[in-house]
């Protein structure tokens, strides 16, 4: 740094007096470099001379006095008065020892960091904030305009679940039993009952019987809610246990059930002939077949 | 700039917690009293049991429906909760029963009352389990009590009537 104007300067050139100690002269430092940013920071009065590095001792005795009043250089400098300046030979130029350097050149590097912090500590701050605030306010704005769950759907239902669907016996008529097998086959007789069952509930009821004296012995009961909605079969016979005419009558009632599948059919027909004298029951084609001997009945139903 | 950024911030924040909290408060279901089946009205229950053909009358303390299949009989009761006006159509308690049931009626007997005994624990699937698993046990046996979380189970055979009932309600 270049002395102020009408200070002295050493013979030298390297040093000027500022009126009470020796200041280096300091030349431009190499462009691009870090002490580059230290360009122009003078020493702070007095204290490059505590450190000791910076500052070359007074350069005589007279050092001390203001220039005006005695000259602050030797005129003759010898070899001690000499040693101080070679000791400058070293790096004599320290930066500005602390920011409290007075001049406004000094302060702006340090300003300007602590700008820099001071902008991203405030734009954390405002970020964590609004995320905070945002969230906060978001969930509970949330909250209060959802209701809970008031009413959900039902469950879904298991596959095995009863439904109305199984109300029925599977591509089952009522011409199907009353009209194919026992009238126009048999020549029965059959008259409808508009009752309800009050066992399968079904609204309507037919029962048929022999024209011949048999009708006092077999019977047949068709209970339905339609011509194609037949909800129960059952045949009576009253001839006794092991009656042939009674295990015809049951093996023929379920091949006529059956009679849509043929494959079915006549296994339907095997069984009721084979169990018509005994307490058993079968599901067969999505009929369930039951028989016994006391009553000696046998009945076709929905299997579920 | 800052203000702006923050601004950005806290819409997207709140955005984002407003979508959270909707959604987690959907699936929550609402406290319907301590005796009650929550989240799902008596009503919802009656019209899916009606789609399936069973036939519902309204006895005032509770929902009957019935499904008659052969003579076998599937009969449901569902009672209100009848102290609390608040949550007079919420179910308190389930009562189901199969009359003239057979050996052939095991499957659909044990579908039927599964479904009404899983009912309060329907978003569960392990408690649904645990009380599959126990009604399986008890159709097949003689019946007992037992209590899965908070209600009570009772299978009762009764020689008398031909049939088997369950009983679900809140255990005190």
């Amino acid at each position: 740094m270049a002395a102020p104007p009408g200070w002295p300067y050493s013979p030298d050139g390297r040093f000027w007096w500022d009126g009470a100690a020796w200041q280096p002269v300091q030349p431009p430092p190499p462009l691009g470099s870090p002490a580059q940013q230290n360009l122009g920071v003078p020493p702070p009065p007095g204290s490059p001379a505590q450190r000791g590095v910076t500052v070359p001792p007074p350069p005589g005795p007279a050092a001390t006095g203001h220039p005006s009043i005695a000259s602050p250089w030797p005129q003759t400098p010898g070899p001690q008065a000499a040693q101080p300046y070679a000791v400058q030979q070293g790096p004599p130029y320290a930066p500005p020892p602390d920011a409290g350097a007075p001049t406004p050149t000094g302060v702006a590097p340090q300003g300007r960091r602590r700008g820099t912090a001071a902008f991203v500590l405030v734009t954390v701050g405002t970020l964590i904030a609004a995320l905070a605030l945002g969230g906060v306010t978001g969930a509970a704005v949330g909250l209060a305009t959802t209701e809970p769950v008031t009413d959900a759907s039902a469950p879904s239902f298991p596959g095995r679940f009863p439904t109305a669907k199984q109300r029925y016996l599977p591509k089952v008529t009522v011409d199907m039993v009353a009209v194919n097998w026992l009238q126009a086959a048999n020549s029965w007789t059959c008259a409808k009952s508009a009752a309800p069952d009050p066992l399968t509930g079904a609204r309507m009821g037919m029962i048929c019987r022999p024209s011949d004296a048999a009708r006092l012995h077999m019977s047949v009961f068709i209970w339905s809610d339609g011509p194609d909605k037949v909800m129960s079969v059952m045949a009576d016979c009253k001839l006794g246990v092991r009656a042939k005419a009674c295990t015809s009558l049951f093996a023929k009632m379920a091949d006529t059930l059956l009679s849509p599948d043929r494959t079915l059919r006549a296994k339907a027909e095997t069984w009721a002939g084979e169990n018509a004298d005994r307490a058993a029951v079968t599901a067969i084609g999505g009929i369930r077949l039951q028989t016994s001997p006391r009553p000696h009945r046998m009945e076709a139903v929905p299997a579920i | 700039m800052v203000g702006a950024i923050g601004l950005v911030v806290f819409l997207l924040a709140g955005l984002g917690s407003y979508a959270f909290a909707r959604a987690d408060r959907e699936q929550d279901t609402k406290y319907c009293g301590h005796d009650c089946i929550p989240g799902v009205r008596i009503g919802t229950v009656v019209e899916a049991l009606q789609d399936q053909g069973h036939t519902c009358a309204d006895r005032r303390r509770f929902w009957s429906c019935e499904l008659r299949v052969g003579k076998v009989r599937f009969e449901a009761d569902l009672f209100r909760v009848d102290n609390l006006v608040n949550f007079y159509e919420y179910i308190s308690k389930v009562e189901a029963r199969i009359v003239n049931p057979d050996s052939t009626t095991a499957a659909a007997g044990l579908g039927y009352m599964s479904w009404f005994a899983t009912l309060p624990h329907r978003d569960d699937p392990s408690t649904v389990k645990k009380v599959n698993g126990w009604l399986a046990e008890q159709i097949a046996g003689d019946g007992d009590t037992t209590f899965i979380l908070d209600w009570e189970y009772t299978l009762e055979r009764e020689a008398n009537t031909r049939s088997i009932e369950l009983t679900v309600k809140r255990r005190y």
